[in-house]
């Protein structure tokens, strides 16, 4: 028998380490991708067998669907503004908690960190009694803005407000953003700073010039997962919504269930699933592209 | 030493593939007995248990007393051994749970649904056993029950849910907030020009001009249905006979109307936002129970809510208000039923406990605790509360066999319908949307649905 050499072997090793997580793509990620594939052409209630129908789904969809542009509004509204806002402010306190000369960093580090160990129901909860207590003045956040001598909306109860009352509830909740834009920042060298320094750059320039470029790789790493995970909002709208008032809190991720589970139609919800994945791509190649990461690689 | 390490790291890489492969693998269910050996009368001639697998949607109070309720039925029939599981949204109805197990083949024999257009939605699509044989075995007293429960409980003349008990939608109302406005106590609002002129005169504000104390909002608590004041209006919104929705009609215009009415009284945004943090029915922070609210339409079970977290509160309860020509002195009846998913093994055990619960000590039990009536009329004057004189049941007996009380829409698209009308009102109360056109596409979608389904 022919000796394997020390390559191959390490190839073989590899892939046997690889293995599990191999498996767990190919049974729990790429089967029940083409499945749902299957299923959006078909007629299917999940309890008769699927029936072969083409493209009627997807043509149904876009031609007559009275929610779908709508519940893409709201979540494409989730990812613009929502990722937008929680990027800039995380990554703004992040600079903050990095910034040596200031004390108590790590308490505040802990801080941050808490909210994204609380499970969702509870944060939930939380927020819908931060909005409104239920009492005569409002909840905590219109009795801080009474303060100022503002006159809070009604957060969840008003249209133009409850997708911008999502935004802040998740913001506040993104305290995984700011760990790894931290990580991002200790990774960048000293050195770099002090030779700004000896320049005569301050605080702005060294912001401008290092940190943000330097850090672009994680800039990228974290719009891109959050733009995934806004994509797939569906606990908020579901535990404090149910998607109003007037379907302004609707997103694509509560559609889809409902199809699915509460309307029995998974061949029509595995359609709007598959748009999903194509429009999530796309924002990702989006993403890259104007970071300049795909020339990069190129 | 190498070699078998590598050996090893294979074979401990195919059994974790083979169980992640069994895991997803159709898994049968052991029967410890065999049903064909069981009578009605509990003698089985085996000596080992049968096992009926039992979901159930409450949790809290509602499931305590039907544990209760499994343990009464064990006793009278030893041979079976309940699996009870607590499984929310309609024993799994409403997110996929049942669907998946019934693909699985790990099958529950019996789900308890509190959700009744939804549950004949699921058997319309395929999801229970028929259920006539077994029925028939059992000697149902078909002529006996409250006929008015027969369209819910056949689809296409096949029979798929027992209903354990009726229910009804009612008003409560705060007799010392009565009181204290200067109306009588004794004298609740009977038709929509009364009850919105009762919700003015019992609505308070704070001097900023906040809502300290709503009288009346029509879309909190059972009013969230669309099914509750469609009916009052005198709607009829699906004709079985000929599959057609009529969602576009004038007591749906007036419905939508008289609702949008209150949305100029109170500010909606205000309205939803507080309801976020109203309590749920069964907590003491139910706006009902605090105060904030001085009238609101729910079904007779609060009645127990209230005995349980406020008990000392004063108030009554009375038929929902209706528009002239509506249907006033009844209401779209509710009830929690009983249906054996498609594949179960244990139908006729099953079957056992759905009609062991109207046993007359267990619907005696289930009236004093939730108000509920079973299903055979014949026996209502035999209730404790009754023979008592209890202050509400004949007001709940009134309206359960008022000829104005029905089934709601018996369609294919329940859920689909109600979620469509729920957002239709939402469109109409926020952006003043005109009824007539919301209604108009609500119906075509719904139409579309049913077709679709069929």
């Amino acid at each position: 028998m022919k000796p394997i050499n020390r390559t191959a072997r390490s190839q073989i090793n590899g892939i046997l380490f690889a293995l599990p997580w191999i498996l767990g793509f190919l049974v729990f990620t790429l089967y029940p991708l083409l499945q749902a594939f299957y299923y959006s052409l078909t007629k299917y209630n999940l309890l008769k067998e699927p029936k072969f129908i083409g493209l009627s789904n997807y043509i149904k969809i876009f031609t007559d669907d009275s929610l779908f542009l709508k519940v893409l509004y709201n979540t494409l509204y989730m990812v613009v503004f929502g990722v937008s806002i929680s990027i800039v402010v995380t990554l703004l306190i992040s600079l903050l908690l990095n910034d040596k000369r200031l004390k108590g960093t790590a308490g505040f580090r802990v801080m941050f960190f808490i909210p994204t160990l609380v499970p969702t129901i509870i944060l939930c909860v939380l927020w819908m009694l931060i909005y409104n207590s239920g009492g005569s003045g409002g909840g905590l956040m219109n009795q801080m803005l009474a303060l100022v001598g503002i006159k809070g909306p009604e957060w969840l109860g008003d249209q133009h407000w409850s997708k911008m009352a999502l935004i802040i509830m998740r913001t506040w909740g993104a305290g995984n953003l700011i760990i790894i834009f931290l990580g991002g920042l200790q990774s960048i060298s000293e050195e770099l700073y002090e030779a700004l320094s000896i320049d005569g750059g301050n605080f702005l320039q060294k912001t401008f010039y290092i940190t943000l470029p330097m850090l672009k790789p994680i800039i990228v790493y974290n719009v891109i997962t959050s733009i995934i995970v806004t994509m797939q909002n569906f606990n908020e709208a579901f535990i404090m919504t149910k998607g109003g008032p007037a379907d302004s809190t609707y997103m694509y991720a509560l559609y889809v269930y409902r199809n699915a589970f509460q309307y029995s139609n998974m061949g029509y919800a595995s359609a709007l699933s598959w748009i999903m994945l194509v429009i999530t791509l796309a924002l990702t190649l989006l993403a890259l592209k104007a970071s300049g990461w795909l020339n990069e690689s190129e | 030493m190498k070699s078998i390490k590598r050996v090893l790291s294979i074979v401990l890489m195919l059994c974790i593939a083979a169980t992640l492969l069994a895991a997803c693998g159709k898994t049968e269910q052991k029967d410890t007995g065999d049903q064909g050996n069981v009578t009605p009368g509990g003698d089985t001639n085996t000596g080992e248990k049968i096992v009926v697998k039992y979901w159930y949607p409450w949790g809290g109070d509602s499931e305590t007393w039907d544990l209760w309720r499994v343990s009464e039925f064990e006793k009278k029939y030893p041979q079976y051994k309940f699996e009870c599981t607590y499984v929310p949204e309609g024993a799994g109805i409403s997110n996929g749970k049942l669907a998946a197990a019934v693909n699985s083949g790990d099958v529950p024999d019996l789900v308890v649904i509190d959700r009744p257009t939804e549950a004949y939605a699921y058997a319309t699509q395929g999801g229970f056993e028929q259920l006539d044989d077994v029925l028939d075995k059992v000697g149902f007293e078909w002529d006996k029950i409250n006929q008015a429960l027969l369209p819910l409980m056949k689809y296409d003349g096949k029979t798929y849910l027992i209903p354990q008990n009726t229910d009804t939608t009612v008003l409560f109302y705060r007799t010392d907030l009565f009181a204290e406005a200067g109306l009588d106590p004794n004298n609740p609002p009977k038709t929509m020009a009364e009850l919105d002129e009762y919700a003015k005169i019992l609505t308070k504000k704070d001097a900023s001009g906040n809502v300290t104390q709503y009288g009346f909002i029509p879309w909190l608590d059972a009013g969230l249905d669309p099914q509750t004041w469609s009916w009052m209006f005198g709607a009829n919104v699906y004709d079985v006979n000929t599959n057609k929705v009529s969602l576009n009609t004038p007591e749906m215009i007036a419905n939508f109307k008289w609702q949008m009415g209150y949305a100029e009284l109170y500010d909606p945004a205000a309205i939803k936002s507080a309801a976020s943090s109203f309590g749920e029915a069964f907590s003491a922070n139910h706006a009902f129970m605090t105060g904030k609210v001085a009238m609101t339409a729910m079904g007779n079970w609060f009645c127990n809510a209230i005995r349980i977290y406020a008990p000392d509160l004063e108030y009554n309860i009375a038929p929902l208000p209706a528009p002239e020509g509506g249907r006033y002195g009844g209401c779209a009846l509710n009830s929690n039923v009983c249906a054996v998913p498609r594949g179960a093994k244990q139908a006729e055990g099953a079957v056992l406990f759905a009609l062991f619960c109207q046993e007359p000590y267990i619907m005696d039990d289930n009236n004093k605790q939730w108000r509920s009536l079973g299903i055979y009329p014949d026996r209502i004057n035999e209730l404790t509360l009754m023979k008592e004189g209890d202050k509400f049941l004949p007001t709940i007996v009134d309206i359960t066999f008022n000829e104005n009380s029905g089934m709601w829409a018996l369609t294919s698209a329940a859920t689909f319908m109600n979620d469509k009308l729920r957002s239709g009102l939402e469109e109409c109360i926020y952006n003043k949307a005109d009824p007539a056109t919301v209604l108009a596409q609500i119906e075509k979608e719904v139409q579309a649905a049913i077709d679709a389904s069929a």
